[in-house]
């Protein structure tokens, strides 16, 4: 190195390009993001007292607390069974409609292909609610098949139970990863099968199904993982019967009263991020070597379709009937619920027809405003993490950034960090970080939390886009005389369209479907859809719970058919 | 205006000399091809002069305008050093059309609309695509995305033109078209121009000079003439056309013709490159066009003659090709008769030939 010389003699290495603002800033912003809920857990973790506390010192008691503590062991019990249980029923349901859908000569599989995906846009909150009106104690189908055959049918408020109604809304995720696993595999594979005589359902036992294993996997990993750090299920159809789990316990210890443990929900919290680290550590290791099952090679020949023979219209009926009872049953069921004074099988829904739900809804500011607030989180915050991902996507990918793979790194963090953490995190960070504090009470700081949650997503999103455009597409730019920036704002960016449509519409709907980050953070003022419901079931309210829902579903389909109609982009599938 | 000095350049990666001490000054307005297989470092040296690929250490420097200087660790970003790079893949944006695509450079030097549109029209006039302007790349054919991409580079008057491998997507009857017209070209423009391929007729037919690389190193520069009348090495009068090899060991030496005893106790005579020596092996190098049949008029004096037994012959339209075996060498040789039997009696002048060590 000839440090002195390098001083004198250049004239044009410039030490504040455009591009290096560009890129420091960028990473900045994004290490921040990252940063700003979880240093305040970790520092509450090892607090004495609250974080806002200038008398705090530094212990380790909370841990030895939160350990000696029963309620944490039977949570943590609780967790990874239903976790566990949950995984699996998704899994066989999810590789179920992926190979009957995708591969068979199904009747209706086009219209099935639709349904199977809809859960995904719907927010489990909703989906659960939907359960519950429907399948709970006095749901209104319970309360139906309970006057047929005089006793308790069946009781939702179990783990079994919950399972079902978790295994179900994370279903699709199964399909969605074996669905294009299965519509792109080798049909060579299958018909080398077939010539040394291996009949049709002995190809799909033996090789169709197991060549799914890396989509499996990967999706068990991340329902895993999801299921850990779902608060919907739980709390609907858990906490009634006092069953604890990490998600609830970390909700109901926050709402405890007006003196909630700091120092134990800090460390409860820096526990469930530990361990979801692990998981996606342990997670992409496991993922290296699923090249053995790579079912793609060049050349593109169209799978097959299986005869399922006379078993055609049976396969039909099952899933028709999965779908009605899983699906159209509980959002129908909400739906009813939103229009109907009360729901009971005694009396015809028609006679209890009221618009009173969704009057009360409209009368009131606050409920007014979750519905406008939501909106504007989804609309603006959407269109804010994309550009600021978009910019993460191109300095990982296509710029001599010094930092850029530790960027990566702090990119994808945030999908070990569940959205209650968040939600915990993000609240201390108002009280810790001064310059969070003028956020309190506005929809900003949901934005920011919202982002940081799915950065990942939208990483993800946008990335296979990016890698897919040639190198010689910006060297070519550079070499005509544009610096990075340029070249980013006018080829790269330009060309990534498509993608960034996707990536908006992807983040707009799972912005409009949050809530669990949201629990924490929203305040008067700053209400949303999500936690709109929450505060009228804790109440007991279930009509305007049920009219909320159809509100988010409706706005859902709504923004789906423009996304379709105008940029042409699905969000799933 | 353009004159590139090429200085000691390195590109290393780890232990793989991907570019291993290269020097090569081109003069301006010269025409200069990196020649070599694939993997030879013609592609990593041009992209280094673009500055697209930073080197390990080494100089380039344009008209004196420091590009990189490795002792001073200084880099000109590609974008200040206003070369122009046609890449093999053509690179037009394909979300601007052939206009947008070469006002892009022009709008970056902050040249006036009206200039900008008598420049795009001048550059796309030159390659015969003015009727093109607003279509999208995707529109056109691979000759036509060619011109435009070439005309991108020409629009903004750069220092030097380099070129990668931009005739290797055409088929074969277009790429001559477009080589003579690419030659005419740049003889009308003068502008200095580097030109990588590995096809030694697009070599031989467009270049002042070829700069053949083998390994990352550069083996010999020189006069398309130069390089196929007196390669320096066989792996040169191999890759440059095509050479049989005959081994044997030097005898006596006269006025630079050598002569060789082969195997079976031939004897033939070569020019001898440097480092052949009496008793030492060497490899003798004969292009297949160099090969004559001994007709009726007997041996021309003082060629080398030899007798080969016909080992194959294939039908090549206009003539056949004979693959001959020579004191247990293979060689090919071209004629335009259909030998019968399977001996021919074949001749060769010392000229023709040369003996490398071995």
């Amino acid at each position: 190195m000839h440090n002195t010389a390098a001083s004198e003699g250049q004239p044009f290495k410039v030490l504040f390009s455009r591009a290096k603002i560009v890129q420091y800033s960028v990473a900045f912003i994004t290490l921040i993001l990252v940063a700003v809920p979880l240093v305040p857990i970790l520092y509450q973790a090892v607090l004495d007292r609250p974080i806002y506390d200038d008398q705090a010192i530094l212990t380790l008691e909370n841990f030895s607390r939160l350990f000696s503590n029963p309620k944490f062991y039977e949570a943590f019990k609780n967790s990874f069974v239903l976790s566990a249980v949950t995984t699996v029923i998704a899994g066989i349901i999810g590789v179920s409609t992926a190979v009957f859908i995708g591969r068979t000569n199904l009747p209706g599989k086009k219209f099935f292909g639709e349904v199977v995906l809809w859960p995904m846009y719907v927010s489990h909150l909703v989906l659960a609610f939907g359960w519950f009106m429907m399948y709970g104690p006095s749901g209104y189908v319970t309360l139906l098949v309970e006057g047929w055959i005089g006793g308790k049918p069946w009781s939702l408020y179990t783990m079994a139970g919950m399972a079902i109604v978790a295994g179900a809304a994370q279903a699709p995720l199964v399909h969605l990863f074996c669905a294009s696993s299965v519509a792109r595999a080798d049909a060579s594979l299958e018909d080398a099968a077939r010539t040394i005589g291996a009949g049709p359902f002995t190809v799909l036992r033996r090789v169709t199904i197991p060549l799914l294993r890396p989509a499996i996997t990967y999706s068990a990993m991340l329902n895993f993982i999801g299921c850990l750090e779902m608060l919907s299920v739980p709390l609907i159809l858990g906490t009634p019967v006092g069953k604890d789990f990490f998600t609830t316990f970390l909700y109901t210890q926050g709402y405890s009263g007006s003196n909630p443990d700091y120092g134990l929900i800090g460390a409860a919290a820096c526990f469930l991020l530990v361990m979801i680290s692990v998981l996606i550590f342990l997670q992409a290791k496991l993922l290296k070597k699923a090249g053995r099952f790579v079912t793609v090679k060049g050349k593109a020949t169209r799978p097959k379709t299986f005869d399922l023979g006379r078993y055609r219209w049976a396969v039909t009926v099952v899933l028709a009937m999965y779908f009605a009872l899983t699906l159209f049953v509980t959002v129908g069921g909400l739906g009813l619920r939103a229009f109907t004074t009360f729901l009971t099988p005694l009396m015809a829904p028609w006679e209890l027809f009221s618009f009173d739900n969704f009057l009360l809804i409209f009368e009131y500011d606050a409920y007014r405003r979750s519905i406008t607030n939501s909106l504007l989180v989804a609309g603006i915050g959407a269109a804010i993490a994309v550009s600021l991902v978009s910019l993460v996507t191109v300095i990982i990918h296509r710029s001599g950034f010094k930092f850029r793979k530790a960027l990566e790194y702090a990119a994808l963090y945030p999908r070990a960090v569940p959205g209650i953490v968040t939600g915990i995190g993000f609240f201390w960070g108002m009280l810790l970080f001064p310059f969070l504090g003028p956020l309190h009470g506005t929809i900003w700081i949901l934005i920011l939390a919202f982002t940081m949650r799915t950065i990942p997503t939208a990483f993800g999103a946008i990335s296979p886009a990016l890698i897919q455009l040639s190198k010689d597409l910006d060297q070519s730019a550079r070499t005509v005389g544009a610096d990075w920036w340029i070249t980013q704002r006018k080829i790269i960016l330009p060309l990534l369209r498509p993608a960034l449509f996707g990536a908006y519409v992807l983040l707009f709907l799972s912005f409009l479907k949050e809530y669990a980050s949201a629990a924490f953070l929203f305040a008067p003022g700053s209400e949303i859809i999500g936690t709109t419901m929450l505060q009228f079931w804790v109440n007991g309210d279930t009509g305007p719970v049920a009219a909320l829902a159809v509100i988010q579903i409706l706005l859902t389909i709504i923004f789906v058919v423009i996304a379709r109609k105008m940029l042409g982009v699905k969000a799933y599938g | 205006m353009g004159k590139l000095v090429i200085d000691n350049l390195c590109k290393h990666f780890g232990d793989v000399k991907a570019v291993d001490n290269v020097s090569i000054t081109v003069e301006d307005g010269e025409f200069l091809t990196l020649l070599g297989p694939s993997g030879c470092g013609k592609s990593t040296t041009l992209f280094a002069v673009a500055g697209l690929d930073r080197p390990t250490s080494g100089r380039i420097l344009v008209d004196d305008v420091v590009f990189y200087d490795g002792a001073q660790q200084a880099t000109m970003p590609p974008e200040k050093r206003n070369c122009g790079l046609v890449f093999q893949s053509y690179a037009l944006w394909p979300h601007m059309t052939v206009r947008g695509n070469l006002a892009f450079p022009l709008e970056i030097r902050k040249i006036s609309k009206s200039d900008q549109q008598k420049r795009i029209h001048d550059a796309l006039a030159l390659v015969e695509m003015d009727n093109y302007q607003d279509r999208y790349p995707h529109e056109l054919s691979g000759g036509q995305q060619q011109r435009v991409a070439l005309a991108r580079t020409l629009v903004y008057e750069p220092r030097l033109m380099l070129l990668d491998e931009p005739l290797s997507n055409l088929d074969a009857k277009l790429r001559i078209r477009a080589r003579r017209w690419l030659k005419d070209l740049q003889g009308r423009l003068g502008l200095t121009t580097i030109y990588v391929t590995h096809d030694q007729i697009e070599a031989l037919t467009l270049s002042d000079r070829i700069a053949v690389m083998e390994g990352g190193k550069l083996v010999q520069l020189g006069t398309p003439e130069e390089i196929y009348s007196t390669p320096i090495s066989p792996f040169v009068a191999d890759f440059i056309g095509a050479s049989n090899f005959l081994d044997g060991f030097a005898g006596d030496d006269s006025d630079g013709v050598v002569s060789i005893a082969l195997h079976e106790g031939v004897c033939i005579r070569a020019k001898a490159r440097p480092g052949v020596a009496k008793g030492k092996a060497v490899r003798v190098a004969v292009r297949p066009e160099n090969i004559r049949l001994v007709n009726g008029n007997g041996v021309p004096t003082g060629s080398n003659a030899l007798t080969a037994s016909i080992r194959d012959r294939d039908y090549l339209g206009a003539r056949f090709q004979y693959i001959l075996d020579v004191c247990g060498t293979e060689i090919r040789m071209e004629a335009e008769q259909l030998l019968e039997g399977d001996k021919v009696e074949i001749s060769f002048t010392p000229e023709d030939c040369i003996a490398f060590p071995a």
